[in-house]
């Protein structure tokens, strides 16, 4: 019945099965987190980023969660991104050491009060924050930290940017910077105030939460982008 | 210090953050799975399949787990791969009425001995494994590795993968695998024990000896789609 077919040698198997991700992709795992509810507690939820940046190291991505239990997968920045991320946490630290603080690296996983973990691009704790936890620094903890920073990149999308600093701020930042360096623009984040868009600012400043510190973004992020992206 | 920058009003927000995934994507969500070993059953874990599927409708994407413990999520199929999936099932199905087993089609839920939880396109069940089976549950997945197992490449599928995930159905216990190619127009039959068999723009597909007397009409059934698509 069957036609007696061409059979060929081997399975060429070329291993072409990588492919970049443009954009975050979002999977909603509640069913995961609903089923550990009670079994695991936060800091092995917390173990869980850690480990999955471990196990999904060169995959170009990076993951957080929102407190919706959506697992978000980011494409890892380029290296227009990785300058700006620089330049910010560059300064912000020159910053903190004089007056306090910690700033904390773009690879932290923070686990913010509502549940999310999440990875901003800048943060600072406050002294305040600090004197909180004790004279020994706890290696995990539940805060969101005062000032949150997020630099868009060419794969993010407006949308669940805004959300996510709005996010920041109900879990009590007090003070937020999405930094557009396409747009040339700045949303500045404060509790119970509207965000203030800022167009193409030569600087931004970060009274009074950070007194004294004032980022000259159009020279360290807006000006590169325009040299290297064209 | 700071210049006075000028103050706009207000942030339209266009909700446009959907997008849809070129490929299947894989994440390792081992440091998961070992989070809750002894903790939940293979049964809870069965049951967070069923649950992503619900809160991820509409999404355009399906999951699976592979025993590596990669969560797989793969772009749902096109038109052209539907009705060809659902050929594959309708022609499977019709040969089960006159003879035996069970045949189930891409909305099973599956999980392998090897742990990994799949939704192979067609797949059928012989008699034997139906009886062994405890009769089959909304939410609960087969949990033998079916004696025939048939994979459809989609526009979105790359090979490897693909391969790789027939060669574990082989592994599993399969008695006959076949993973149809639309593209190039191949079917790779897979049998415990022997090399995979390539065939070239085959009209038809044999189940001997495992489904005796199926045969599938491939080039008619699915290869002449996608002529007629243009896929």
């Amino acid at each position: 019945m069957a036609t007696a077919p061409a059979i060929n040698d081997t399975v060429a198997v070329a291993e072409d099965d990588e492919f970049a991700l443009s954009r975050p992709l979002s999977v909603n795992i509640r069913p995961i987190l609903a089923s550990v509810a009670g079994k695991l507690t936060d800091d092995e939820i917390d173990q869980w980023f850690v480990g999955l940046a471990r196990a999904n190291e060169g995959r170009g991505f990076y993951l957080e969660l929102t407190a919706e239990g959506e697992l978000v997968i980011n494409p890892m920045v380029n290296l227009h991104g990785s300058i700006a991320e620089a330049e910010g946490i560059g300064s912000l630290l020159m910053w903190s050491r004089e007056h306090g603080g910690f700033t904390l690296s773009s690879r932290a996983i923070i686990r913010l009060p509502d549940g999310a973990r999440a990875e901003p691009d800048l943060s600072w704790l406050s002294p305040e924050q600090v004197a909180e936890f004790g004279p020994v620094l706890p290696r995990t903890v539940t805060v969101c930290p005062a000032f949150v920073g997020e630099i868009m990149s060419e794969t993010d999308r407006l949308p669940p940017l805004l959300r996510k600093m709005e996010r920041y701020m109900a879990n009590g930042a007090q003070l937020g910077w999405l930094i557009d360096p396409y747009r040339r623009r700045v949303y500045v984040y404060r509790p119970g105030v509207d965000v203030e868009v800022l167009e193409d600012p030569e600087s931004i400043g970060g009274d009074p939460v950070m007194a004294g510190f004032v980022f000259e973004v159009r020279q360290r992020i807006f000006s590169p982008y325009e040299t290297t992206a064209g | 210090m700071a210049t006075a920058p000028t103050i706009k009003d207000s942030v339209t927000v266009a909700e446009n953050d959907e997008f849809l995934l070129p490929h299947p994507l894989s994440i390792n969500i081992r440091p998961i799975l070992e989070s809750v070993a002894g903790k939940l059953t293979e049964e809870e874990i069965d049951q967070w399949f069923v649950g992503l599927d619900k809160v991820n409708e509409e999404r355009g994407f399906c999951l699976e787990l592979t025993a590596e413990g990669e969560l797989v999520i793969s772009p749902m199929v096109n038109r052209a791969g539907l009705t060809a999936e659902s050929r594959l099932f309708g022609t499977l199905f019709i040969w089960v009425e006159s003879n035996h087993g069970e045949a189930h089609g891409a909305n099973a839920n599956m999980r392998l001995p090897d742990g990994s939880r799949i939704h192979p396109d067609a797949l059928w069940l012989s008699p034997e494994q139906v009886d062994a089976q405890p009769p089959i549950a909304d939410d609960q997945p087969i949990t033998v590795c079916p004696a025939f197992v048939a994979e459809i490449r989609s526009g979105t599928d790359t090979l490897p993968p693909l391969l790789r995930k027939m060669e574990r159905y082989i592994a599993n216990g399969a008695q006959l695998g076949w993973l149809i190619d639309p593209y190039r127009r191949r079917v790779y039959v897979y049998r415990p024990g022997v090399e995979v068999e390539i065939l070239e723009d085959p009209e038809t597909v044999s189940g001997e000896p495992v489904l005796p007397g199926f045969v599938f009409e491939v080039r008619r059934r699915i290869f002449a789609l996608h002529d007629a698509t243009g896929g």
